[in-house]
């Protein structure tokens, strides 16, 4: 997001020099290049690929209700509902803690501590999501089924959200591959919270707790709104990531694509859907699963342009260079 | 501030793993179907076929001692019914297997395009298991079509629902909600289940219906393939579905008794599906399905699987050969059936399949 710093050029530079500079400039143009060619490569097969369906159910292919490939009915709604409820609910939890963890090691924690736990985090950001997704499945879900969601359905059942009368406890679902997203974003959260929090400057913590406000609050007023860009931009990092995901998301979410407010039921995802299905489907059924990429793509491009645009506009507002 | 830009390192990295995965899920090529089993080394050739991915094993073994005495390998990659009709009607493969016979409009299409008209020619059968996990209930629960499709239509939400208690006199049922589990991806299994509680429950016809994927109730999770739901019910106290017997036998998770259309109630053995074959004779053609079949020791939820040749292979290098590998699947080969939990074909089905090779015009 920084903008290259202004080049200097040399007028005594050799030829030698400048032969180098030059095979040296061709190859790092040939891989910006490739990653652009890539891209566009990646939309436009994905626009050609779906259009014989997304093109001829029009606007009933995003809202339609209901997915079934035998009956040759696609409607992508219940998956981008999957997509955008698991994703919202991971940013809230992972989103949170992230920040929380960063703040907590910046600003609260002894120094001893830094180390370590920052180590700690970026190595959960190693960890590939298929551990997350056996982790979820054998430990996590048997341990919500018994201890925690049969509590939430008996305070908060009756708004709709926790189950419904007779739905069956069985701990995977949307809420359960929304948790664990959030706990696969935090470390995206936290490192860049991390970092934004470093490079405030020393002087503006000092001069807020000189003027009589304690850590918290120097914290909380000072530093968190001087390094929020950054926050913001670490969140969006953490959604786009989460939106993305598939294996674990695909092994703990029940894989059922119904509009369903039962955050303790099954749901599916973008991506899920497509990891079940794309293997085995043929015609029509694989050309809407590629219109299903093609929606994940363009929210996933979507994220990252309103995270450039959210960042800039954070820093504008502050009146801080980049 | 070395370690901070090392961290800025590491978040670049996970912006760009961020953009890629979404792409990457999108672009990602149809799952391994690259050839298994013994390599084509053999002098007599070889080829490469699709199809049901539950018939597999079973293949895999004849193919495998066909090759040793005629030095001819089928290379049976799986991969699905559907994608085998569909690498059929492409002309990419010189037949596949189906566990459900071809549609309308897959036969047409196979008309008009490469292998014209398809023969259907049954190779073997196999059951379906309803099986379950209740903890604490040791006998082996009865179902009839009527409840089970109830309990698949989220209508039967409890273990101790009078319905289910009515069918097992006896047996102290607890007050467990049902969790169904059924198949993820698009499956034969899951055609021959739903195509079982059509023939046995008008209310299931008229709603859910019969299909390779149906649309589930909101409450029904979904995994993948038959190992995936033999999983997903393991996990699950109260869980019910349906898999392939040998993934019961293989899991050791108990099976239910079906309710026949005699009113027996019979195990998802190979023997149940034999019978099935014996007593619902297959109409011209062979494409036909055996569900809700009459005879006292019938399994209703048995099947056939097909292998669909083109009736003209005369352009087919290899078309003897194959025809050749087909019949010894269906003759010989049926001795491998019942230890690998399908059902051998009866000897009178053996004879119609092979009166329906000779037809095949060979070179």
């Amino acid at each position: 997001m920084t903008e290259p710093t202004q080049r200097t050029t040399f007028p005594a530079q050799g030829n030698r020099i400048k032969i180098a500079d030059k095979l040296f400039g061709a190859a790092t143009f040939f891989g910006a290049a490739f990653l652009m060619v890539v891209v566009l490569v990646i939309a436009y097969q994905l626009v050609t690929g779906s259009w014989a369906e997304v093109g001829k159910d029009g606007t009933a292919f995003f809202t339609g209700s209901d997915w079934n490939a035998s009956a040759e009915k696609y409607g992508a709604l219940p998956t981008i509902w999957g997509t955008l409820l698991t994703s919202l609910i991971a940013i809230l939890f992972g989103g949170l803690t992230g920040v929380a963890i960063s703040a907590y090691l910046v600003e609260l924690a002894p120094k001893w501590l830094f180390k370590p736990v920052s180590f700690l985090v970026d190595l959960l950001a190693a960890i590939p999501s298929i551990i997350f997704g056996l982790w979820g499945r054998e430990e996590l879900v048997p341990y919500l089924r018994k201890g925690v969601y049969p509590e939430l359905k008996s305070v908060f059942g009756w708004t709709g959200w926790f189950g419904t009368e007779n739905s069956p406890i069985v701990g995977n679902g949307i809420l359960t591959a929304g948790l664990v997203l959030g706990v696969m974003i935090i470390p995206t959260v936290a490192a860049v919270t991390r970092e934004m929090l470093l490079v405030v400057p020393k002087t503006m913590r000092d001069g807020s707790l000189a003027l009589g406000s304690n850590k918290t609050e120097a914290l909380i007023k000072v530093q968190i709104p001087y390094a929020i860009g950054g926050i913001l931009g670490g969140l969006i990092l953490g959604l786009g990531r989460a939106l993305g995901e598939t294996m674990a998301v695909t092994m703990l979410i029940g894989n059922n694509p119904v509009l369903s407010k039962d955050l303790l039921g099954p749901g599916a995802t973008l991506a899920s859907l497509i990891a079940t299905n794309f293997a085995d489907a043929t015609n029509n059924t694989r050309t809407a699963l590629i219109g299903l990429g093609l929606v994940l793509f363009c929210f996933t491009l979507a994220i990252n342009v309103l995270a450039r645009y959210l960042v800039r506009r954070v820093r504008q507002r502050s009146g801080l260079s980049a | 501030m070395k370690l901070s830009q090392s961290t800025l390192g590491l978040v670049a990295f996970l912006a760009l793993a961020s953009v890629l995965s979404g792409c990457g899920s999108s672009g990602s090529t149809p799952g391994d179907n690259g050839p298994g089993g013994p390599s084509a080394s053999n002098d007599g050739g070889s080829v490469d076929v699709k199809g049901s991915s539950f018939v597999k094993p079973f293949l895999d073994n004849v193919f495998a001692d066909y090759a040793q005495t005629s030095k001819f390998t089928v290379n049976y990659a799986g991969g699905g019914s559907g994608a085998g009709i569909q690498a059929l009607i492409d002309g990419t493969v010189p037949f596949a297997c189906s566990d459900a016979p071809m549609n309308d409009d897959e036969t047409a299409k196979a008309k008009s395009g490469k292998p014209g008209e398809v023969l259907h020619v049954p190779i073997v059968l196999g059951t379906v298991a309803v099986v379950y996990n209740l903890p604490d209930v040791t006998a082996q629960l009865k179902f009839d079509a009527a409840t089970l499709s109830a309990i698949f239509q989220g209508k039967v939400t409890k273990w101790n629902d009078p319905m289910i208690v009515a069918l097992n006199a006896g047996v102290t049922l607890p007050d467990l909600p049902i969790a169904p589990v059924v198949r993820a991806d698009s499956s034969g299994t899951t055609y021959v289940f739903t195509d079982y509680l059509s023939a046995a429950d008008a209310g299931w016809k008229s709603t859910l219906g019969v299909g390779k994927e149906v649309s589930w109730p909101n409450t029904v999770r979904r995994e993948q393939k038959n190992d995936g739901v033999a999983k997903g019910i393991k996990d699950t106290p109260g869980g019910i579905g349906y898999i392939e017997l040998s993934y019961s036998k293989e899991g050791k998770i108990p099976y239910a008794l079906i309710k026949n259309a005699d009113g027996q109630f019979v195990a998802p053995e190979p023997e149940g599906a034999t019978a099935a074959a014996d007593k619902t004779p297959l109409p011209e053609g062979m494409k036909g399905s055996i569900v809700n079949g009459p005879g006292a020791t019938t399994y209703p939820i048995s099947s056939y699987v097909f292998a669909l040749l083109p009736a003209d292979m005369s352009k087919d290098a290899n078309g003897a050969k194959v025809v050749d590998a087909i019949k010894y699947v269906v003759t010989t080969g049926q001795s491998k059936a019942a230890e690998l939990y399908y059902a051998p074909l009866p000897k009178s089905v053996q004879d119609k399949a092979t009166a329906q090779l000779a037809k095949i015009k060979v070179k």
